[in-house]
């Protein structure tokens, strides 16, 4: 048996395992599924544009030594963001299943239907809340972690490229010396 | 034949690499794979206004032969970019050597040496690329394909540009 959070003044069972209001419930439930699922895949389409517009109106403002950071940070944030959202396009799959699962559970449990729409916002509302800062919080860190280690390696192999440099040079004089 | 996706990708790439040079841009970026090295040399060529060096190990065909870098190279030896290539091994790029062959012909400056095997310079594991003496590109590994490069940093840029004289003058 799945449990599922019920305010009381919307729990109205009808004591009716295979009655046509239950499979109202599964489809309710499963549209308003698909419907947060879209209004969520567009929104963050939305946000991703607005981002790269802003990227881009800021960078005009910047001087030059600042732009060429600011350019590669923020190519290096939407590249994140773009991790963020194939997450997200995960999240709203997995709420497409509670969907579905939430209705078929309502179907076997004989929870009246019209109702259903309603169960559904408690439990859509719970995933929400509960997964998308999660995977913003993910995401942050995962940007913070990303440009420290890339920073750090750059500047060891920066620091490199002169003892390389000293070493192979080196090693072609002494022959040269030799022969 | 690649997907469209990764078209896009080379592309993002390509609009990147061509914006931290407009920049004269000191960020460090990193390349990985040999469509990436084609963009920085291409990149390189296309912006060059007096020397590119190249030392690498054998002129892959993947690189060279690349249509965008050999019409780059072209268009700066016909600015007189004065281009000099040192390889390691036998060259593999076909068209290139053939092109190379008429560019010579035409009194265009370009060199290309390759070094006797078994010799010191042939032996160097690191590949790089030098541009007008502020841009490069470094291969620390010459068997994988994994380099770093930036736009402008002549302090590291001189380094290799000294060693490349120093290897170049040892090949005969």
């Amino acid at each position: 048996m799945i449990e599922v959070y019920c305010p009381p003044p919307y729990f109205v069972p009808t004591g009716d395992p295979i009655g046509g209001a239950n499979f109202t419930s599964l489809a309710t439930g499963l549209n308003f599924a698909l419907l947060g699922w879209k209004a969520f895949q567009s929104e963050i389409v939305a946000c991703e544009n607005r981002l790269e517009s802003r990227v881009l109106s800021s960078s005009a403002s910047l001087d030059e030594s600042d732009k060429a950071f600011f350019v590669s940070l923020c190519i290096w944030f939407l590249n994140m963001f773009k991790g963020y959202r194939a997450a997200a396009w995960k999240v709203s799959y997995f709420l497409a299943v509670i969907g579905m699962a939430c209705g078929v559970a309502m179907l076997f449990e004989g929870i009246a239907s019209p109702y259903g729409l309603i169960l559904m916002l408690p439990l859509t509302m719970r995933v929400f809340i509960t997964w998308i800062p999660l995977y913003g919080l993910i995401a942050w860190m995962r940007i913070g972690t990303s440009i420290m280690k890339t920073l750090s390696k750059y500047r060891k192999a920066q620091a490199g490229i002169k003892s390389f440099a000293l070493e192979a040079g080196k090693q072609v004089s002494d022959v040269d010396k030799r022969s | 034949m690649p997907s469209k996706r990764n078209e896009k990708e080379l592309d993002n790439y390509r609009q990147t690499v061509e914006r931290l040079a407009e920049l004269d841009s000191s960020e460090v970026f990193s390349n990985g794979r040999p469509e990436h090295a084609a963009i920085i040399f291409s990149t390189f060529l296309k912006h060059a206004k007096d020397r590119v060096v190249i030392f690498c190990q054998n002129l892959s065909r993947e690189v060279f032969d690349d249509p965008c870098v050999l019409s780059n190279l072209e268009s700066a030896l016909d600015r007189k970019v004065k281009v000099e290539i040192l390889t390691q091994e036998s060259p593999a790029a076909t068209n290139f050597l053939a092109k190379e062959k008429s560019w010579k012909e035409q009194g265009l400056p370009i060199s290309l040496k390759t070094a006797a095997k078994g010799s010191p310079v042939a032996e160097v594991n690191a590949n790089f690329a030098v541009a007008d003496g502020k841009a490069y590109r470094f291969e620390p590994k010459r068997v994988k394909v994994e380099a770093f490069a930036c736009m402008n940093n002549p302090e590291a840029a001189a380094d290799l540009v000294n060693l490349f004289g120093k290897m170049y003058r040892a090949v005969a």
